[in-house]
């Protein structure tokens, strides 16, 4: 019997986050990102000033001596309001979404193992997703009242019934591919082609859904804060800051900028990463 | 350049479409550019049936891709031009690309139950394609529809217009399919492995209705396959391709008798032969077909060729002509005296004669829960076998027969619903799960998709010891040491076990299914269609394989295929299956030569040979046609 050697082929395997850094997406979206993310953890070192001591001198044009950005209707330093207000958007955000998927996986994996299970995770998802994300942010307050955790809750659930779902539905195809069936007919246990098989090539996409679930959460605390339901100022947030900025819009519209064009990089910056990823992935 | 040098006596109009010196690029991952198509030159005639032959990866589907300018992703024409009627199209802006297409030439795809729109009918999909092409009114396009259906051979087609495509059979849905490509009036029509995705009995049906269809309104015919006998059955001329390149292009009749390039005959003699007796070898190509990327200068072919010369490895070689019409590009088999294919005479295997026992199934009934109410017509309905120790049962049959349900049944992938299952004597049919451990020790699987049968994140070593770790087979070193020799007893290289599957070709892949379920030492392989995924010219290793594991371990092994030609030479019984049941059962030799139930008849009859024997009547009306 002769035997055959795998020819050595084209180099290929290359994790796709290595991979995005070749690719003109994954660069700009990056750099966006980490440039915001870098001016919120190096707030406190980029500006001397409180975020919520009042100076005394409202509204203040850019350029003010002290003040780079300006100041505020109060007399707050705009810039050291805005890097804090990165600081306190990227906690809320980085705390909430993981627990968002990490709850949603749990929900799916419970629904892929029974289906009783199945059938109340499912209905119980389509509840959550009936309410838009603002209604649904308005009733968790309604209940919980303003402030920084209820923020965290009302963005994690809404993003249960999105990694759930998504999850779910890639155990689904998993489980009827061939090669569930060649494990599960060479013997492999329920929960090692669980653990080793399905959920590993059911996980990839969660991936990009993780990049686009972190632009939504940038909005919804955005939204929120800006609605006043948010967390409670004087502690600033990029949301709150715009709200605060909206009565001064015509005299002042400097105010509104800096929230608005930080949003804008962070947005645009996750969704070009997440867009990234997922062009690597379905290659 | 004219059609002189690919016509010999016959008469010679300005071509149709004229293909000079097409090159097609892909971007590679790594950055570079990985030629699929390199310097393809051909001429193809008004009215004339052409084939493009050749093996994955062979650069057909993209040359006719790149003909309508409709190269997927990545892909665009590095070089040459497309000709039709003097016009290139690969300069040719996209509104006029788009005239082309449909209008003056129509593709015909391959899996008809994707091609057509679920939720729009036939009628619609029709008018459509009519109303892109400006054909009239509402009432005269309606007409236009139903004529259509009918020169395809849909009856009633007045009445089916306003069926969905799921009231329709795949041979009826490629039929649907290949009217919309001929509503634009085409003089060319494409048709992309159009009888692939089709049993046996609907593809005889659809190729000859593709040589009518030719015939009757003067369109010129490609039809792209890696099927010889589908070459032989429909087409006049044909067009082997290997590796990117045109190794051979000639009059049909000539290039499957007296092939003049080493791969052609290396093709056709690894077709099986539905005249060749049970236990004989089937006859391969040695290696793998080549990986693009990795292709340098030389001959695409030299690394399997017995021929091979050191001035093949050094230049590509050309297009040279070789008589009787044909074109070859291989200098040293053009300047070879006598025939380079000599059928030789079958070698039979040497076969041990099958022992006791050891798996039997008495009246096996399996049925799928239906969405909708109603009776639902079981998959299996009362099947029963035996399978002896050394033994291969062959099983043969169309989609839909019941071959997988039943293959999943006796490996305890899915439970039977009624019936015994018998293992040495010991009823399984519903083990408890203790005892199904030990069932599944016995009782292993190879599976029909190489490339979705193996999890891709795992290495192939990781694969084939799945089994020994479910099993609880020898500890860390004692399970490296068995995927070592269970590797090498499958001729792979111990070494491939670091690897993913992603960097192995389909034949490799396949070993490496095997190699996983030979692990825990069973006495009984179940193969769902091992070869129906693999090229023709590597299907005889993975057979050959097999047989000779049989005869070293003693295994008893299912083979399961719906090409009867392959299942004759394999297996030392058959079974038929039609709708559920085993209609026939007996000798390998026995039911091919001496078929007694109606279905098997007609499965016999549909095997399209690669041997055009006499004169099939398609092909002589269409030379006669192709005069007028």
């Amino acid at each position: 019997m002769t035997t055959y050697t795998p020819e050595k082929r084209a180099a290929r395997p290359r994790p796709p986050y290595l991979a995005l850094l070749a690719t003109w997406r994954g660069r700009i979206g990056l750099a966006l990102v980490g440039l915001v993310a870098a001016a919120g953890l190096l707030a406190p070192l980029l500006t001397g000033h409180d975020p919520t001591a009042q100076s005394g001198q409202g509204l203040l044009g850019p350029g003010a001596p002290g003040h780079p950005l300006g100041t505020d209707e109060l007399g707050r330093d705009l810039l050291s309001r805005l890097l804090y207000g990165i600081r306190t958007d990227l906690g809320l955000i980085g705390l909430a979404v993981p627990l968002g998927a990490v709850l949603g996986c749990l929900a799916a994996l419970a629904a892929a193992a029974h289906p009783a299970a199945d059938t109340v995770v499912q209905r119980v998802f389509d509840l959550v997703l009936a309410f838009p994300g603002l209604i649904l942010a308005l009733l968790v307050i309604a209940v919980a009242g303003p402030g920084w955790l209820p923020v965290v809750l009302v963005i994690a659930l809404a993003e249960i019934p999105v990694f759930g779902r998504q999850l779910r539905a890639g155990i689904l195809v998993q489980r009827g591919r061939e090669y569930v069936t060649a494990a599960r007919v060479g013997g492999t246990s329920r929960t090692r082609l669980l653990v080793r098989h399905i959920l590993p090539n059911a996980a990839e996409p969660l991936i990009v859904q993780f990049a686009v679930s972190l632009t939504v959460a940038v909005f919804l605390e955005g939204a929120m804060s800006f609605l006043g339901v948010g967390v409670r100022p004087p502690e600033p947030t990029l949301g709150n800051v715009l709200a605060q900025a909206m009565p001064y819009l015509a005299q002042s519209p400097h105010v509104a900028a800096g929230p608005l064009v930080v949003i804008t990089a962070l947005v645009a910056g996750l969704s070009l990463l997440a867009d990234a990823l997922n062009r690597e992935i379905r290659r | 350049m004219t059609t002189t040098q690919t016509t010999d006596g016959q008469p010679t109009g300005p071509p149709l479409l004229e293909v000079r010196d097409l090159s097609v690029e892909f971007a590679a991952p790594g950055g570079g550019a990985l030629r699929a198509v390199r310097e393809v030159s051909f001429t193809l005639r008004r009215g004339e049936t052409l084939a493009v032959v050749g093996e994955s990866g062979s650069g057909k589907s993209t040359t006719a891709l790149a003909v309508l300018g409709m190269l997927p992703g990545t892909g665009r024409i590095a070089s040459g031009q497309v000709l039709l009627d003097g016009e290139d199209l690969v300069t040719a802006g996209p509104a006029a690309l788009r005239a082309v297409r449909g209008g003056r030439i129509g593709m015909v795809f391959q899996d008809p139950m994707t091609a057509l729109n679920p939720v729009l009918t036939v009628g619609r999909q029709l008018d459509e394609v009519l109303r892109a092409h400006g054909a009239g009114g509402r009432r005269a396009r309606t007409e236009r529809a139903a004529k259509l259906l009918d020169l395809v051979g849909v009856p009633d087609p007045r009445r089916r217009l306003a069926d969905h495509p799921h009231q329709f059979s795949g041979g009826q849905r490629q039929r649907v399919l290949i009217a919309m490509a001929l509503a634009g009036g085409p003089d060319l029509l494409l048709a992309d492995e159009p009888t692939t995705a089709l049993d046996a009995t609907v593809q005889d049906r659809i190729l000859t209705l593709l040589a009518d269809v030719g015939r009757e309104t003067g369109t010129a015919v490609v039809v792209i396959t890696h099927n010889m006998g589908v070459v032989a059955r429909s087409c006049e001329r044909v067009l082997v391709m290997y590796g990117g390149s045109v190794v051979e292009d000639g009059p049909t009749a000539r290039v499957l008798t007296r092939p003049s390039h080493p791969y052609t005959a290396g093709l056709l003699a690894a077709v099986p032969r539905l005249s060749s007796p049970s236990g004989t070898r089937l006859t391969g190509i040695p290696g793998a077909p080549p990986d693009l990327a990795l292709l340098g200068d030389g001959c695409a072919f030299a690394d399997r060729c017995s021929r091979a010369l050191e001035v093949c490895r050094e230049s590509v070689p050309v297009l040279l002509p070789a008589g009787h019409g044909v074109r070859t590009a291989c200098a040293p088999a053009t300047a070879l005296e006598g025939p380079l294919y000599d059928p030789a005479p079958p070698v039979p295997l040497d076969r041990p004669t099958p022992g006791p026992v050891v798996l039997e199934a008495v009246d096996l009934v399996k049925g799928y829960r239906s969405r909708r109410r109603g009776p639902a017509r079981p998959a299996l309905d009362g099947v029963s076998l035996t399978l002896a120790a050394g033994e291969t049962l062959g099983l043969v049959g169309e989609s839909g027969s019941g071959k997988s349900t039943l293959a999943r049944v006796l490996a305890h992938a899915h439970p039977a619903d009624s019936g015994t299952l018998r293992l040495r004597g010991e009823d399984v049919t519903r083990p408890s799960r203790a005892a199904l451990n030990g069932v599944r020790r016995q009782v292993q699987m190879v599976f029909q998709d190489p490339y979705a049968s193996l999890n891709p994140r795992m290495t192939v070593g990781e694969i084939v010891a799945e089994p020994l770790l479910a099993f609880g087979l020898g500890d860390r070193t004692a399970r490296e040491r068995r995927v070592a020799g269970l590797l090498r007893q499958v001729g792979l290289d111990p070494a491939a076990a670091g690897r993913l599957p992603r960097s192995f070709s389909g034949g490799q892949r396949q070993r490496i299914g095997i190699a996983r379920a030979l692990a825990p030492e069973p006495s009984v392989l179940i193969c769902d269609e091992p070869v129906s995924a693999l090229d023709v010219s590597v299907q005889a290793q993975i057979t050959t394989l097999l047989t000779d594991l049989q005869r070293e371990l003693g295994l008893a092994l299912v083979f399961i295929a719906h090409d009867l030609a392959v299942v004759r030479q394999v297996s030392h019984r058959i079974a038929v299956m039609h709708q559920g049941r085993i209609v026939e059962s007996g000798p390998a030799d026995e039911v091919c030569e001496r078929p007694r139930h109606a279905y098997t008849r007609a499965l016999l009859a549909a095997v399209p040979s690669p041997v055009p024997t006499g004169a099939p009547p398609a092909r002589e009306t269409l030379a006669s046609g192709v005069g007028v």
